[in-house]
């Protein structure tokens, strides 16, 4: 065969190839999954395969998105009809705005009575408003105390504080400072999430984020429980100086071991032992102010799973809504999202398993988890009005004014935009 | 035969040729610009949060904006603060370096390449950076201020310096681009003007003051209506420094642009982020007419 031969007949089988290639490729339908937390996506990611391995005509692309611009890509893409993406990572601070833009899960693939039986308080968390499911639990989160057990040992710290008063003098201890009187490592910083920890305390005075109707923040934001939490944490950067204003970022600052605790959720676990796999850490349950759990102790959410957009095509719909069913009966997967999140598993079943009851984060948890509160949907405006009230606490501001200012913001934006799913005022603490 | 012939013609001709080359381009500006900005005024005409039906308001966001909204002067205060000083400091500092590199000669492209590459670095990464830099206790300029006895200052935590941390990045980040600009300027006075003031006894003070900078006026003025049209339009040194949405602690960074992407992609409420781009534009249209109107250079030589 001459070289003039050959290499013709290597085009025409190249050309071949790829029409089939093509062909074969067209035949398959290609199912986009976003999500923000990358944790969760390498959690997903061997699914995806299986399942394209048990049903060779899907394919996945997935998206790692990050938050801040997660949900207004959502939203431009859906507004002008399209579906950025097939299968969408979900969070339920977003349902107020994603409701109309959501496709129901189908009753067919998804029957109420069997969610109901198979998952934890399904009614309360999942069956929205309008008496439809919009995403799937993947486990209850709530907060707690992270710590870095070299700095514990070393500063020769033994059980974990069980009241704010030892947990005060734990952070004191831990603290260490310059020659100049700055703050080095931090006993404890919060950062972003001073707001949080300040909710938290609130609610184990009694206190509630939300009026009963969801039209503004509830009063006890100024009165004894707002205030004597507020005044808490302001006595630990100002008088006790175990941080300082203007601190490290409370994740990198505990991950490069400037900070010996953190407040933080759960979501944490996961980006910890992604990021520096090799520290040494520890949790325990947010202290109280009696050293007792009731009436409250914190906040939970649920975390959820995935949603579908109405603007994507209705074939790739039927087979999103397919996927997530098998994805659901898949143990190991919902397990290893539960680990990485440090959540309690939304389906009950899986309360019995040994790497939920074992895992170190999970098991501390479940130990706070009947003390907290579901409060519904928590809009993303309140974390926003958060950011200004942290710097108005870090300026020193008085007590009062910084919490009438903080309130006097969310008020206005529940005021244009009130939270409808409001199921605060449903907890009950458990029976001693 | 005569029509084909006619029809060749007109296509074979030069008129055809330059059309066809321009009508992609006119026809994605009237799209993607013209088009775009034509139903941004829509848009602002009505109320829309995405997800919900439109609502014809007629001039209700504007006047929301102009009358109801604390944070819309805020944002308006901000930017000016922002644009009032950042301009002067940006265009005075390019211009003792313009003025100080075009003396150098052969060095002279050196220098320009080092002020320059700044302007061509990713805004993002330049962010993180200077982020460290303004990190209270850890960055390097309060290391620095402190090993000069001075105090721990926090940058973009406290509303009093957060904006001029901003500019402080901002100027260094600009500054390369004017002073490039002022170089083109410079080289475009004839070196005759110098001389002649020179043997006349003018010392550098002078040559600047009387020959340079009167010279140097059309390009003085365009690098103000730029600048100030920029200004003006300030968000990504906010956004990436400062942090989503970028209107920093107790809205200090709070510029217009800033506001209306908020109010856009956090509240999307559609209609007023786009009565707010209006009010904007409508400022920055009577600025630049009254610059031009007031720069009009009359210097001549």
């Amino acid at each position: 065969m001459s070289i003039r031969r050959f290499v013709s007949l290597i085009c025409v089988v190249g050309l071949l190839v790829s029409i089939l290639a093509s062909y074969s490729y067209a035949q398959k339908m290609t199912l986009t999954v976003w999500h923000w937390h990358a944790p969760f996506m390498n959690a997903l990611k061997p699914k995806l395969e299986e399942y394209s391995k048990l049903h060779p005509e899907i394919e996945f692309n997935t998206m790692l998105v990050p938050w801040g611009e997660y949900w207004k890509k959502l939203l431009a893409g859906a507004a002008a009809g399209q579906a950025p993406a097939d299968i969408i990572g979900f969070h339920n601070s977003q349902s107020t705005r994603f409701i109309q833009l959501l496709e129901p899960y189908p009753e067919s693939i998804f029957p109420l009575s069997e969610m109901r039986r198979i998952n934890y308080n399904f009614d309360q968390a999942f069956v929205l408003w309008d008496g439809k499911v919009y995403f799937l639990p993947s486990g209850l989160m709530s907060s707690l105390i992270y710590y870095n057990i070299d700095m514990w040992k070393k500063a020769g710290l033994g059980a974990t504080p069980k009241t704010w008063e030892e947990f005060r003098q734990a952070a004191k201890k831990l603290t260490k400072y310059d020659d100049k009187g700055n703050v080095q490592i931090a006993g404890v910083t919060f950062g972003s999430y001073l707001p949080l920890i300040w909710e938290d305390m609130k609610y184990q005075l009694g206190g509630w984020i939300y009026t009963e109707d969801g039209k503004a923040a509830d009063s006890s934001w100024i009165e004894t429980p707002g205030i004597k939490s507020l005044t808490f944490l302001r006595d630990l950067i100002f008088k006790d100086k175990v941080t300082q204003p203007g601190f490290l970022d409370w994740t990198e600052a505990f991950g490069t071991q400037k900070a010996a605790m953190v407040y933080s959720w759960t979501w944490f676990t996961g980006w910890v032992n992604l990021n520096y796999p090799k520290l040494k850490y520890a949790v325990f349950t947010l202290p109280t102010w009696t050293g007792k759990m009731t009436p409250a102790v914190a906040r939970n959410n649920w975390e959820v799973l995935y949603g579908v957009l109405k603007t994507v095509p209705k074939e790739k719909k039927e087979e999103a809504f397919k996927f997530l069913k098998w994805l659901y009966t898949q143990d190991d997967f919902l397990i290893k999202m539960n680990q990485e999140d440090g959540t309690v598993p939304g389906k009950k079943s899986l309360w019995a398993r040994k790497e939920i009851r074992l895992d170190p984060v999970i098991r501390v948890a479940l130990k706070q988890l009947p003390y907290t509160i579901f409060p519904g949907e928590r809009p993303e405006f309140i974390d926003t009005a958060g950011g200004n009230f942290r710097v108005r606490v870090e300026k020193g501001e008085s007590v009062e004014d910084c919490l009438k200012a903080y309130k006097e913001e969310v008020d206005n934006a529940l005021k244009e935009r009130p939270v409808i799913w409001n199921v605060e005022r449903k907890y009950k603490p458990p029976k001693q | 035969m005569e029509r084909i012939r006619k029809f060749r013609s007109i296509l074979s001709s030069r008129n055809m040729l330059i059309l066809v080359a321009i009508v992609p381009t006119v026809i994605f500006y009237l799209v993607f610009s013209y088009g775009a900005i034509v139903y941004a005024f829509y848009l602002s005409l009505h109320k829309w949060t995405v997800g919900e039906p439109i609502i014809f308001l007629g001039f209700a966001n504007y006047e929301k904006a102009l009358r109801e909204d604390p944070l819309f002067y805020k944002a308006l205060w901000n930017t000016f603060y922002y644009a009032v000083v950042t301009i002067p400091v940006g265009l005075a500092l390019a211009l003792i370096l313009a003025v100080g590199i075009n003396g150098l000669g052969r060095l002279a492209t050196v220098f320009r390449t080092i002020y320059f590459l700044p302007v061509v670095s990713s805004l993002v990464a330049i962010s993180v950076v200077w982020r460290w830099l303004y990190q209270p206790n850890f960055g390097l300029i309060n290391q620095v201020i402190g090993a000069l006895g001075g105090p721990r200052l926090m940058w973009l935590q406290e509303p009093s310096l957060a904006m001029p941390a901003v500019m402080i990045m901002a100027i260094w980040h600009g500054v390369g681009y004017t002073m490039v600009i002022f170089l083109a300027g410079l080289q475009g006075i004839p070196q005759t003007f110098y001389e002649a003031a020179m043997i006349d006894g003018a010392n550098k003070w002078q040559l600047l003051k009387n020959i340079t900078i009167p010279l140097l006026m059309p390009t003085i003025t365009f690098v103000l209506v730029t600048g100030l049209i920029g200004s003006l339009q300030v968000f990504t040194e906010m956004y990436v420094l400062v942090g989503s949405p970028g209107s920093g602690p107790l809205n200090a960074t709070r510029t217009i642009v800033v506001h209306l992407y908020e109010r856009a992609f956090t509240y999307f409420q559609m209609g007023y982020a786009s009565a707010t781009a209006f009010v904007l534009f409508a400022i920055i249209l009577v600025f630049t007419i009254l610059q031009l109107r007031l720069l009009r250079t009359r210097w001549e030589y």
